[in-house]
């Protein structure tokens, strides 16, 4: 199980996960809104190519390395990235466990659970009061979109992966 | 040198049932959303909170009116019966993406400077805040 291939390839997945989240960081983002999620395909090609706890290892290692390097590791930005994770997480592993859903259902179930864990945490513990409620319409039909996307770049690199292992 | 990579994710590639029905659950929350949310009254005036304090400002009051949250005074602007924020002293500046609004419940939320704007609203359902 904890062969120093599995511990190298781990290592890799996070590190790729927090280039990715970097990335999408520094880019400008005309929606400020919409995320896209891009740190999250390295918790799928996780998922996919190594089960299902090198994909917490891979979204835990990568929120707290974000949280570590880009600011406010108590701050309402980490907070929220955080319940983020953690949302979509408590959805993705069910998901995974269940082995009824492909990298499709578990990409959408995490990429909404995401928003809607965001939009809870923010609105019981900053804004107190429904009216972030009205940035579902918005940020939910992003998260289908992103999902999706998401889902099937992951599929690529895992097919990719598993590809250069059997030569 | 074994690497922990097994060739067994080709089945999680091809979407399955189950993905589907996903889609349309999330697909019909997402739509029927706005229905879930009481629509505020007063759709003519922004209901500014800023911590504690809690102000309304018209949207036919042109102009620029400060607020001040914790991290420092950010500017919504009003004009042509829409409202954004300016100036923003946080980080992100997501807030000042979100606007501009003009309908009844589009928000503006500033989290980090404690900033929250509604179209509409009364004050005693949203000061809930102690």
């Amino acid at each position: 199980m904890r062969s120093p291939g599995r511990i190298m390839a781990l290592s890799m997945m996070i590190a790729g996960a927090f280039a990715l989240a970097s990335i999408e960081r520094a880019m400008p983002n005309p929606f400020p809104m919409v995320r896209l999620g891009l740190g999250n395909i390295m918790t799928l090609v996780a998922f996919a190519t190594m089960g299902i706890t090198a994909g917490i290892w891979v979204a835990v290692g990568r929120v707290a390395l974000v949280a570590l390097l880009w600011g406010g590791l108590f701050g309402p930005t980490a907070v929220l990235s955080a319940s983020g994770a953690a949302a979509s997480l408590l959805v993705m592993v069910p998901f995974m466990a269940t082995r009824r859903f492909s990298l499709y259902g578990v990409s959408l179930g995490g990429a909404y659970a995401h928003v809607l864990g965001q939009l809870a945490v923010a609105s019981l513990l900053y804004v107190r009061s429904s009216m972030l409620l009205a940035l579902l319409p918005v940020m939910g039909a992003a998260a289908i979109v992103t999902g999706i996307f998401n889902a099937w770049i992951a599929g690529k690199l895992a097919v990719r992966l598993e590809g250069r292992e059997r030569r | 040198m074994e690497s922990g990579i097994n060739n067994n994710s080709l089945h999680l590639t091809r979407p399955r049932l189950c993905d589907g029905l996903v889609l349309v659950l999330l697909v019909a929350l997402t739509v029927l959303s706005p229905r879930l949310v009481p629509v505020p009254s007063g759709g003519d005036s922004l209901l500014v909170r800023a911590g504690e304090s809690v102000s309304r400002i018209a949207l036919d009051d042109e102009g620029r009116h400060t607020v001040k949250g914790p991290l420092g005074e950010a500017a919504i602007v009003v004009r042509d019966g829409q409202a954004w924020l300016e100036n923003a002293p946080c980080p992100l500046k997501i807030c000042e993406g979100m606007g501009p609004v003009k309908k009844t419940g589009d928000v503006i939320i500033c989290i980090p400077n404690r900033i929250y704007i509604r179209v509409g609203g009364k004050e005693k359902v949203d000061a809930v805040s102690r």
